[in-house]
């Protein structure tokens, strides 16, 4: 047991530091762009930012160096995103990219996909939108609807799509569709690569409450593609899925940690310069200091059971409680230290009221909050199933 | 940077729990003494293991989910002090002869030569050592508990009385010893027995869950009692790593008595006392409710468990003292960059010292 940076992965951290404090985008203040720009504006400053984040070598860090990765290690990689999150930088417009498609296609694709996609995203020549959840299929995605139907060396997609993120700017898809129907419904679904430019694609936007175009809908009629973007073995789709997504819980988004302690150190500097803070609150804020200590000493636990080789299984949901939980804490913490300066033009009330209506989404998405208590439960603690879910 | 058990600490774990296995009663200080477990601390010249807070902190684990800890916690941190000061005790220290006991609650002041306090105890046996710190713990005193009259308290455990103890000796008689940090590492290791005892509530639970059937199925198939849960689970998890990594970041310190390391093990303490006593009290409040009816009888094991996580609870602070603490030293750190520069989208100095760790 050790707790220690040997000396070559503390340089390296001020390495990471100098980097990002001398090449942060100049308007990028507080934790957002000050002032406000146009989304459009906002979506290439953010692409431009991360193909200089790649140039630099800040990205993939961990990721196989044939691949277009910097092959370094699982502690580096804890490294670079812990000073990401505390220089509160710009969080990646390509996440579904980053932390979805490309550790799946790094686990079950072609060679010939791991070369072609993974540098791709890499250099923001490719930005992804993930077709999984439909109207009648959310937490439930077994009950997906959308089928991908053969027709000689094609595949046929007919279904929609809902809450699919980044899909209005996206260019490619990964996609959840029934392939077959004679198995049980986990059985018979397949992933795909999809173009977003395939003829029969409609996508059509939905307003996120935080006022910004973030999801939409996307509509797939007969939607024809190559066999080859196909990923992994036919029907295998839920199975890979819920493999890669166990093992993503535990390392993406490491800098969540730091970028969470960030944004509440913002909130104690502006309460402090505007008023008094009474004991109640500091206790409250103590409690919320102590909280994201034990969540970075998760993030630590989980580094180096990794590192030492180990298998990251479902006990990893207790992550996504803890993080959503505590960020909506935050969130809401902001709304009483700010007050009636919620709505003022300045940088921090934006950044907060950006933060709060995003949260509101963070115990829903990526398996709701009760998802992931039923992940523990059955499959960790090992409680039985009890009342039969349709289809199981 | 391995923030896991090691191999050899995966080993002692499992002789220990072995140990305390076969033997809920009464011979187990001989085979802990066997295993070396009251040399733990004990440096190699004295004849112990010269081992830190982390493997420590495996024992009392341990000895919390056997409800067998006692004074075991104060025991292994004085032994080397003991064995260094007084070395025709070392063997008995060695053997698991000498215990210590630490207050649960109360300090000494020292004044015009006298060292002075009233301080709750376990109601210690013949023999053993009375361990109370001196004025804010820069020092703590050595004190044969046969010197002293006890007074009765009202009994929280059922096994283990508490007393009183009037302490007022002359400096000149008393043994004092500075001890670098010895409250810390006390509390580190008395959360190590909260957090023990709290899995073994919860190991319980789990079973309960599982065995009892209401409707026609195992009650743990109902939703409502599965998410209660996996949140006491998230809870333990987050206590686990909370002892672990104070006790490991104490450990850094001694290794390598540099700033950062030392700031880093103050604050790791104060996270941990912020969160794991009031949280394992939750996890035992929790297992009662799980239980039912069942949970609530004297008879039944919970109760041992529940006690004695309430006693040692209300022996480490209050959360919220703990919780201000942590204020203190997070605003300290965000305003060093004052008033002057409230808009740069640069860290302040200090702003990286959570994470320089």
């Amino acid at each position: 047991m050790d707790i220690t940076f040997t000396p070559q992965q503390q340089a390296y951290r001020e390495q990471v530091r100098s980097w990002l404090a001398e090449n942060l985008p100049s308007n990028w203040t507080q934790g957002g762009l000050w002032p406000a720009q146009s989304e459009e504006a906002e979506q290439e400053l953010l692409i431009d930012w991360e193909r200089r984040l790649y140039a630099a070598g800040y990205s993939g860090i961990a990721w196989p160096k044939d691949y277009g990765g910097q092959g370094r290690d699982h502690v580096d990689d804890l490294i670079v995103n812990e000073e990401l999150g505390a220089a509160s930088a710009p969080e990646s417009i390509n996440t579904i990219g980053r932390e979805l498609v490309a550790p799946i296609i790094l686990s079950v694709g072609t060679e010939e996909q791991k070369r072609h996609y993974v540098p791709r995203i890499l250099r923001m020549d490719d930005t992804w939108c993930q077709g999984f959840s439909e109207p009648n299929a959310g937490s439930d995605l077994a009950s997906i609807k959308t089928r991908a139907r053969r027709s000689g060396d094609k595949w046929i997609i007919n279904g929609q799509k809902i809450w699919t993120s980044y899909a209005h700017f996206a260019n490619h898809c990964i996609l959840l569709a029934r392939t077959n129907m004679d198995v049980s419904p986990y059985r018979g679904m397949s992933l795909f690569i999809v173009k977003m430019e395939t003829p029969g694609i409609e996508v059509r936007p939905i307003r996120h409450m935080n006022g910004l175009r973030h999801f939409n809908e996307v509509f797939f009629t007969d939607v024809e593609i190559d066999d080859g973007m196909l990923i992994g073995p036919l029907d295998t789709g839920w199975k890979v899925a819920v493999e890669v997504l166990g093992f993503e819980r535990a390392t993406t988004r490491l800098y969540r940690q730091a970028r969470f302690t960030e944004e509440l150190r913002a909130l104690v500097d502006y309460a402090l310069d505007a008023d008094d803070v009474g004991d109640a609150l500091r206790a409250e804020i103590g409690g919320i200091v102590a909280e994201l200590s034990i969540m970075r000493y998760h993030n630590l636990r989980f580094i180096s059971r990794l590192s030492s080789g180990a298998r990251i299984g479902e006990e990893a949901s207790f992550l996504k409680l803890l993080w959503s939980n505590l960020h909506q804490k935050i969130a809401r913490l902001a709304l009483e230290l700010l007050g009636p300066e919620f709505d003022a033009l300045s940088p921090i009330a934006e950044r907060f009221r950006r933060i709060y209506f995003t949260s509101r989404g963070e115990t829903i998405y990526a398996g709701s909050s009760q998802i992931q208590r039923n992940i523990l439960a059955e499959r960790v603690l090992g409680l039985p199933r009890g009342e039969r879910r349709v289809g199981q | 940077m391995n923030f896991q058990q090691s191999l050899e600490q995966d080993m002692l774990r499992s002789s220990v729990a072995a140990t305390f296995d076969r033997d809920a009663a009464g011979r187990g200080d001989t085979a802990l003494a066997e295993l070396g477990i009251f040399g733990l601390l004990v440096a190699e010249a004295n004849g112990g293991l010269g081992l830190g807070l982390a493997e420590a902190v495996v024992v009392l684990q341990e000895a919390g989910r056997a409800g067998l800890a006692g004074t075991l916690a104060e025991t292994l941190l004085l032994a080397d002090t003991i064995a260094t000061a007084v070395p025709e005790q070392c063997e008995a220290v060695l053997a698991g002869g000498a215990r210590v006991v630490a207050p649960l609650s109360g300090t000494l002041t020292r004044a015009n030569g006298r060292l002075r306090g009233k301080v709750t105890i376990q109601h210690p046996r013949a023999g053993d050592w009375i361990v109370v710190g001196v004025d804010d713990d820069a020092e703590i005193v050595l004190l044969p508990a046969s010197r002293f009259e006890l007074a009765g308290r009202a009994r929280i455990e059922a096994e283990a009385d508490a007393c009183e103890v009037n302490v007022d000796v002359p400096v000149a008689d008393a043994r004092l010893v500075r001890l670098q940090g010895f409250a810390d590492r006390l509390a580190i290791l008395r959360c190590a027995e909260l957090l023990g005892a709290a899995e073994h509530c919860f190991t319980l639970s789990v079973g309960y869950m599982n065995e009892r059937t209401q409707f026609g199925q195992a009650i743990g198939a109902n939703q409502a009692l599965k998410h209660i849960a996996a949140d006491t689970y998230l809870s333990l998890e987050n206590l686990r790593v909370a002892v672990e990594y104070a006790a490991a970041a104490s450990d850094a310190a001694d290794r390598e008595d540099e700033e950062a390391l030392c700031a880093a093990a103050v604050k790791a303490v104060q996270v941990m006392l912020a969160y794991v006593p009031n949280t394992a009290r939750e996890i035992a409040e929790t297992a009662i409710h799980l239980h039912g009816g069942i949970g609530l009888t004297w008879e039944y094991p919970l109760n041992v468990y529940v006690r004695r996580i309430v006693r040692l609870g209300t022996a480490l602070g209050t959360a919220s003292a703990h919780r201000l603490a942590l204020y203190d030293g997070f605003s300290r750190s965000s305003k060093v960059g004052g008033k002057a520069t409230p808009s740069s989208h640069l860290p302040r100095n200090g702003a990286h010292h959570d994470s320089a760790l």
